[in-house]
């Protein structure tokens, strides 16, 4: 139960940079997601707190303890794989109760420890059999329980739900989120699915090639994202991106096709810097669609897809080569080929500098 | 507080002691094919005055003698047919059951899997007398091109159940689905075999074919059984025949000769020893 | 019902199978299984090749045989003695060899398994060189080293042919188990003894706890191997001792050498057999035991 500190942490493999210079406090108790996608380094983030791989600069703390040269053993961290990694040649009872066999717990603490476990996660049953006779949603509960069992300092878990199926997925989440409640010890977890990281996390670090992009609590980066990336990765179906020159004394923003006027609130923002080049992004939930009857400024287009999502559907517009995506309830009735006009909702641009990629304006 | 421990020394000197003991044993294995190398381009009296010694001046000519006395040309293209044609039949063979075993289900299939498993285990050695026999009653043992057949039938007979074997694993691993489209393509199972699934397992045969060549290329008992005629010999009876004889009186030209007829090997063997490893690799992996 | 069966084969995979069965069944099994009848027949082919079925006489006469007996004492010295050897050899430098973030790996796998690659009969001419008595490695640097007493034939020396013998083939063999053993970690996922680490174990207990039982299977090879390969295994022992070149000896005959000897030599097909048959029984008893009792079988 502490907090983990990570101060100017790089790691190298021969020439490739997989962390660059990464700090961060993880707060005791806390349920933080390093979100991101393959490659990014977040996996090497996680091993380098396991103790799995050795940092080439920068520290990290476990609570107060400065783990640079401690040997994985030695932490008191657990960690769930993402293939599990349960010892195929022991049975699941041997699996959860090798760590306390090694620390010379007693025989019936250990059957005690194990019984409680093992009910918590409702493996109670399955004990006596070998991980290669079950299934995978129960492979993964008893990868938890291996990992809870000793009740470590703090939790790690490398992409704990990519491998289930999408129902066994929800369940699992909720009773991830509940254990680790429960448990109050802080967990770090590794994911590539931003829901995963939106739902379970009090906080979410994303990161691309290595670096922070963001770091906040999932409301600060769904409404708030710092740039283009993290926009990109937040969000089903992802943003829309538009890019716009900005014109008549900051107020009208020309994507080509059609133009989108500048928002009130944003326009002091864009009138203290010198700006030109802009991506635009909005959200497909906060598009209005409109079949029939358009306002004034709304943009026509004509659809391209339907994907029906039951009471939901994405709906494709192509306005010249733009390709706008839009979420819309299911009685909007817009099919391929018709023509329709939409309008972004009030508030609900975002604005970012098209060279570097941070945002300059936008919430919701 | 700074947690200091001398865990992590250790790990780091672990490798070290690790490279100790690794190096010393690779000098176990390397410092006898030095000494040879050494030997082998000596004169006599060289290796008299100091065994050990550099060869200062080296004698060069020492393995064009033992290459010419040695006969090695004769016996290296011997074994290369031999091996060969053994290679390529055991390939053909092997890994037609391969499929046949690996890919269908059928009621006979498992027991015959489990009759060449014994195959696998049975040492080769104990078959050499009724072999000799078998072998004589099948005028096999006369001498002249008919050798080439001895050794190529029971070249192969020794290393089909092994081949077999692998090539049903690797089989049976393929997806359903590339066999499925051929026969919906209208292909008759003879041609999926031949244009799909042999294709498709050239790495396996690959390793296969590498391990096989190694043990049939080095073969010595067989082949002084089988092969009575001197100009038929494959390259571990030849070199016996030709120069082991030397042994005794000339040890610089024996040593020559050793190391001429262990270079196709190590050629090979340097080549392809990804595949060697995967070979034995497969042995093991056959018993889990 | 008749039918059925020509549609079966037609259909099945038998066709398949069936040059590779005509193959191993006529050169391999069937010899391998005719040798037990040749035993009970007094087969002799410098007296002609007549097949006189005469029960057990050449199995009892077989072991009444002191050369028999003291090529099966033989295979057995060379059994107890190679196989640790070969195992905890092969073992140990394939657990070296694949530490994580060992530098060379590919090296070191290439030299140790190197003369499982070559050629017996250079082998053979390399040690005995080794073990020549006046110009071999051994003599020589036990005489520089004042330790000249200790030298002697090796290969000649009843004493010690046979142990010299020995030394030869685990130098060549090792590789070959550390291959079995070395393939079979490689197998292993790299996530289990991660695990294994984070759980608190300490390289020697993911050693003894994680990786070993995952080698049972290797084990049960190995041992079968060095088994049967005590018993049965040819060249070094006829290279180097069992030749007239290199000795002409029978003393450090081991069960293959003393089967090819009147076999082949002597051309007693039916004596040869019943010690051939005697081989397959105790190597195939003695695999069974000893996987038994590592419980692999």
């Amino acid at each position: 139960m502490v907090d983990v500190v990570l101060r100017e942490v790089s790691k190298s493999f021969q020439e490739v940079k997989a962390v660059d210079g990464l700090s961060v406090k993880i707060d005791d108790g806390e349920f933080f997601t390093l979100l991101g996608p393959s490659g990014c380094g977040k996996t090497t983030v996680l091993r380098l707190v396991a103790g799995l791989e050795t940092v080439t600069k920068g520290e990290i703390y476990l609570g107060e303890v400065r783990v640079n040269d401690v040997p994985a053993k030695d932490r008191d961290v657990a960690m769930v794989f993402q293939d599990y990694a349960l010892y195929p040649h022991m049975s699941i009872f041997e699996n959860l109760s090798l760590c306390l066999k090694v620390r010379k717990v007693p025989k019936q603490e250990i059957r005690q420890k194990v019984d409680e476990v093992a009910e918590l996660l409702r493996i109670g049953d399955l004990l006596s059999r070998k991980p290669s006779q079950l299934s995978g949603g129960q492979q993964q509960r008893a990868a938890v329980g291996r990992a809870i069992i000793r009740k470590p300092k703090v939790f790690l878990m490398d992409e704990p739900l990519s491998n289930l199926d999408a129902i066994l997925r929800v369940s699992m989440r909720a009773e991830l989120i509940a254990l680790q409640k429960r448990l109050g010890t802080t967990l770090i977890c590794v994911t590539h699915d931003q829901v995963e990281a939106m739902t379970m996390s009090d906080r979410i670090l994303v990161m691309n090639r290595g670096q922070v992009q963001q770091l906040g609590t999932p409301r600060e980066i769904f409404s708030h994202p710092a740039n283009k990336f993290v926009e990109t990765f937040i969000g089903t179906p992802p943003m829309n991106f538009v890019e716009c020159d900005l014109l008549e004394k900051e107020a009208i923003l020309d994507a080509g096709e059609f133009r989108l006027e500048v928002p009130g609130y944003l326009r002091s923002i864009m009138t203290d810097r010198k700006l030109e080049k802009l991506v635009v992004g909005f959200r497909p939930d906060k598009i209005i669609v409109y079949t029939r009857d358009p306002p004034e400024h709304a943009i026509q287009a004509r659809v391209f897809v339907r994907e029906e999502l039951g009471n939901q559907a994405i709906l494709s517009m192509r306005i010249g080569e733009y390709i706008i995506k839009s979420l819309v309830a299911e009685d909007v009735l817009a099919k391929p080929d018709d023509t329709v006009w939409f309008l972004p909702r009030e508030n609900s641009l975002h604005i970012f500098d098209k060279k570097t990629e941070t945002s300059i304006a936008g919430c919701e | 507080m700074v947690v200091k421990s001398e865990r992590m020394n250790v790990f780091r000197t672990y490798h070290l002691k690790t490279h100790a003991f690794l190096i010393l044993y690779s000098l176990f294995i390397l410092l006898p094919f030095v000494w040879i190398g050494i030997t082998s381009l000596k004169t006599q009296e060289q290796i008299y005055a100091d065994p050990f010694a550099l060869p200062i001046p080296a004698h060069p000519e020492v393995w064009l003698d033992a290459w010419i006395k040695g006969r090695f040309s004769e016996y290296i293209t011997n074994s290369f047919i031999a091996v060969f044609a053994t290679l390529l039949t055991v390939a053909l063979v092997a890994s037609m059951a391969g499929y046949g075993l690996g890919r269908y289900k059928s009621k006979l299939g498992p027991t015959l899997l489990k009759i060449f498993l014994v195959g696998i285990f049975t040492p080769n050695q104990i078959t050499i007398i009724p072999l000799y026999i078998e072998l004589k009653q099948l005028s096999l043992l006369q001498g002249g091109p008919v050798t080439y057949l001895a050794l190529v039938l029971v070249y192969s007979a020794f290393r089909i159940p092994f081949a077999t074997y692998l090539m049903a694993a690797f089989f049976s691993t393929l997806p359903r689905s590339v066999e499925e489209s051929a026969r919906m393509d209208g292909l008759s199972s003879f041609s999926i075999f031949r244009r799909v699934m042999l294709p498709l397992s050239l790495p396996a045969l690959m390793t296969i074919s590498v391990f096989n060549f190694i043990m049939t290329w080095n073969d010595y008992l067989f082949a002084a059984t089988i092969i009575n005629d001197p100009a038929y010999m494959t390259l571990p009876v030849g070199m016996q025949f030709s120069i082991l004889g030397f042994y005794t009186t000339y040890y610089n030209t024996a040593a020559a000769g050793a190391i001429i007829s262990a270079i196709p090997s190590i050629i090979f063997y340097l080549f392809f020893q990804k595949y060697m490893l995967r070979g034995i690799g497969g042995l093991g992996l056959v018993r889990a | 019902m008749r039918v059925a069966v020509r549609r079966s084969l037609r259909e099945g995979p038998y066709l398949f199978v069936v040059p590779a069965l005509l193959l191993f069944f006529s050169f391999f099994l069937y010899p391998a299984i005719i040798g037990f009848f040749y035993g009970l027949t007094g087969l002799d082919l410098r007296k002609g090749t007549s097949l006189d079925f005469i029960g057990l006489k050449n199995y009892v006469e077989a072991l009444r045989d002191p050369l028999m007996q003291a090529a099966f004492r033989n295979s057995l010295y060379v059994a107890v003695v190679s196989s640790p050897i070969l195992v905890f050899g092969g073992l140990t430098s394939a657990l070296l060899v694949a530490k994580k973030g060992l530098r060379g790996k590919a090296a070191y796998a290439t030299i140790i398994i190197l003369p499982v690659a070559m050629p017996t009969i250079a082998t053979s001419m390399i040690w005995e060189f080794i073990y020549d008595s006046q110009w071999g490695a051994i003599n020589t640097i036990l005489e520089r080293s004042s330790l000249g007493f200790l030298t002697t034939a090796w290969l000649h020396n009843p004493t010690t042919a046979l142990t010299a013998i020995i030394v030869t083939y685990c130098w060549t063999f090792i590789g070959f188990h550390m291959a079995i053993y070395f393939s079979i970690i490689q197998s292993i996922p790299k996530s289990i003894p991660e695990a294994a680490a984070v759980d608190g174990l300490s390289e020697f207990q993911i050693v003894t706890r994680i990786i070993m039982p995952l080698l049972k299977p290797g084990f049960g090879l190995s041992i079968v191997n060095t088994v049967a390969g005590a018993f049965t295994y040819f060249d070094f022992v006829f290279l180097m001792t069992g030749v007239s070149g290199g000795g002409g000896f029978t003393w450090t005959d081991t069960m293959i050498l003393w089967i090819y000897r009147n076999g082949i030599a002597f051309l007693k097909i039916g004596y040869s057999s019943a010690g051939a048959a005697y081989t397959t029984l105790v190597v195939f008893a003695l695999n069974f035991v000893i996987l038994r009792r590592l419980k692999i079988w």
